[in-house]
């Protein structure tokens, strides 16, 4: 038998250790057990950004105007590996990457230390460059910017630098929402360390970035351009712009400024390439702001339709100064005036306003203050208060001198005269969409506009605007089956210390049906070259503008209307 | 069972040999039996878990890839597709702009109206015409 006292002396020796083994697995487990939970945690577990994907913008119609496409880059820092391992680092990675062994071999002599080996790969690559198994390489997550329509509306859309942070345009003016939130992530890593996938435990959840939809219309776009195009190819200028809007709602359904740019390649232009001229360029609206004299005029009863105005003369002294006309019209109904575009009409009709009253008047119409579009650097334009007018002023703004704003501006103004008087915020951003099932994270909200101009007086206006088109200086906008309004308008340019010879900006500025406006659409024309007036050019322009997009965007003709 | 003829005189020694060996045998394998079904039980389904884990790993890795390429192909597809470059490209295309006269509008009462076409004025009345001011 086994003596009972070395039994016992086995069975106490073991227990001993049990209690030893039980003691230190409290200790570990129990007391210590947060230190040794965050070393385990530190060794096999390491967080992670992610960046999450840049929304994309499209057009009202679906288009995509601006994505993103995942991508990689490369890095080493050359100094790290043995020189003798060059060559052969640069052998296998040369094929993966797209480059040459001596062109890798030459960007590891020229590093100091660190550099991206490549750049704008295509992610497969990546899990095959961590199959090399070389530590000294890394791999950064990146995005490919892509503007599939290359410059169409690209002043409106902007562009990234190379950290894709927006830089002009939309880009930049919704830097924020384009953007999203990086999410942090814990991921598993193995026992040398290095990264599984094998989890990758959320630990902060990130935000995609939303998707932009625009009021941008893409057929509307492309009308615009392709018209504007082809004015500068056959008369010449230095850009042109155009507008189209909805009078009722101020939703921008086209904004075109040429010369264009591809958002993609913005370095290849200049700055003022990039300039987006329908809300940057102030200029001179000329004749296009008389119907607002009018308005005016008609607004606080100082002037009726149908009343008789003095145009007589062939110019008009104004202090001095002889402001001429372009003929001796005689008596005209105040509708004759703005159809031939009376100069000394219009002058006579802004000095029965009041300064006060005539200021109130142009403010109430949006001049002098930007329009709050959802774009970086709108102008406001150049409009004076009356303490600083001079005798010459009122002359000035009856003919839309001392006084400039943006198309966007005009096209603003034209609204209000379609709309029945209310002046409406443009807007280009229509709403913003999860970017996975595209549904509506902020809803539209249409601005509440304000009252500028009795409904009844903008009504007249709108009348006054049908005679231009139908027997005035606006024939060349005609299209046959629509009732079209609008106003010529052809302005010197000014520069330092008073007007340049030569230099011009022709308008158009209308609108159609005239009944039930549908479009509110201005074109202005930036220094043309081969003929400078604006029923020649602005107005054939939105002629052509206007017939297209009518049928792209299936507003019926008027039965009956010929011209 | 006891050896014949052999007496040692160490007590220690002095020990039967054990005749119950089966009885042992049986006890260590149903013990084995029950470490091996506990760790089979504990380390299994974690290791069923760990497979798993790979497995929606590399689903989402082909999930990621796929969303990828279908992101591609959509950006392709508009660039492919662009006004600005279809209109570069009509003849490559072999494509043709819709003449005006074949673009018409069907009313609420079934009759067709012809697209609208812009009326210029003749060079006769642009001369004719007044222009806008300055």
């Amino acid at each position: 038998m086994f003596p009972r006292g070395r039994l016992w002396l086995l069975y106490g020796g073991l227990a001993v250790w049990a209690l030893v083994v039980w003691l230190r697995l409290a200790q570990v487990q129990l007391i210590d057990h947060a230190d040794w939970a965050q070393l385990a945690s530190e060794q096999q577990e390491k967080t992670v950004e992610i960046q999450q994907p840049r929304g994309e913008i499209l057009t009202r119609d679906g288009r995509v105007l601006a994505g993103s496409l995942e991508r990689v880059r490369i890095g080493a820092n050359p100094r790290r590996i043995p020189r003798s391992a060059w060559p052969s680092l640069a052998r296998e990675l040369a094929p993966l990457v797209g480059l040459s062994e001596t062109e890798i071999l030459a960007r590891f002599r020229a590093a100091s230390n660190f550099l991206y080996v490549a750049r704008d790969l295509d992610p497969s690559v990546a899990a095959a460059i961590k199959r090399l198994g070389h530590d000294h390489l890394w791999i950064e997550p990146t995005e490919r910017r892509v503007y599939p329509h290359g410059p169409l509306a690209g002043a409106t859309i902007g562009f990234v630098n190379g950290e894709g942070a927006g830089q002009a345009g939309l880009e930049a003016q919704f830097e924020s929402t384009l953007r999203g939130a990086p999410g942090t992530f814990r991921l598993v890593r193995d026992g040398s360390r290095k990264g599984t996938q094998v989890e990758l435990r959320p630990e902060r959840p990130g935000r995609p970035g939303l998707t932009l939809r625009l009021a941008l219309d893409s057929r509307v776009q492309v009308i615009l351009e392709q018209e504007l195009d082809r004015t500068i190819g056959e008369i010449g200028a230095r850009g042109a712009t155009a507008v189209a809007m909805d009078p009722w709602t101020g939703q921008v359904l086209g904004l075109a400024s040429l010369p264009s740019y591809d958002p993609g390649r913005p370095g290849e232009v200049s700055g003022e390439v990039r300039r987006n001229r329908a809300i940057e360029d102030a200029l001179e609206p000329g004749s296009t702001f008389k119907p607002f004299i009018f308005a005016a005029a008609l607004a606080h009863g100082v002037l009726r339709p149908h009343e008789l105005v003095d145009c007589s003369g062939g110019g008009v002294q104004v202090a001095g100064f002889l402001i001429r006309d372009h003929a001796s019209y005689g008596l005209l109904s105040a509708t004759q005036a703005l159809a031939v575009s009376s100069n000394s009409g219009a002058i006579r009709i802004a000095h029965r306003l009041s300064p006060a009253l005539l200021d109130a008047s142009i403010r109430s119409l949006g001049f002098g203050s930007a329009t709050g579009i959802e774009l970086p650097a709108e102008a406001r334009g150049i409009y004076r208060s009356p303490e600083r007018w001079s005798a010459m002023s009122r002359a000035g703004l009856a003919i839309g001198q001392e006084i400039s704003a943006s198309a966007l501006q005009i096209a603003r103004g034209y609204a209000a005269l379609a709309n029945g008087g209310v002046l409406v915020r443009p807007s280009l951003v229509l709403e913003t969409l999860d970017p996975r099932d595209r549904n509506v994270i902020t809803p539209y909200r249409q601005s509440p506009g304000t009252r500028a101009l009795p409904p009844e007086v903008a009504r007249q206006v709108a009348a006054m605007l049908g005679a231009v088109v139908d027997e005035g200086t606006g024939k060349a906008a005609r299209v046959e089956g629509y009732r079209a309004a609008g106003k010529t308008g052809t302005a010197q340019k000014a520069g330092v210390g008073g007007y340049t010879a030569g230099l011009h900006a022709a308008w158009f500025a209308g609108f159609l049906p005239r009944e039930n406006p549908k479009l509110v659409v201005v074109v202005c024309v930036d220094q043309p070259e081969r003929t400078y007036w604006a029923a020649d050019v602005a107005a054939p322009t939105f002629g052509r503008i206007v017939t297209r997009l009518v049928t792209a965007l299936g507003l019926p003709p008027v039965t009956g209307v010929r011209t | 069972m006891r050896v014949a003829g052999y007496r040692p005189a160490n007590a220690f020694l002095n020990r039967p040999l054990d005749s119950r060996w089966r009885q042992w045998f049986t006890r260590c394998a149903i013990g084995a039996l029950v470490v091996s079904v506990t760790l089979g039980a504990l380390v299994g389904s974690r290791q069923e878990e760990v497979r798993l884990r790979y497995e929606i790993a590399h689903l989402r890795q082909d999930v990621a890839a796929l969303e990828r390429e279908a992101r591609l192909l959509q950006l392709e597809r508009e660039t492919l597709a662009s006004p600005v470059a279809l209109s570069r490209q009509l003849d490559a295309l072999d494509l043709a702009e819709v003449p005006r006269e074949r673009v018409a509008y069907l009313t609420g009462d079934g009759r067709l109206m012809p697209a609208p076409v812009p009326t210029p004025p003749t060079a006769e009345q642009r001369a004719a015409a007044p222009r806008g001011a300055r």
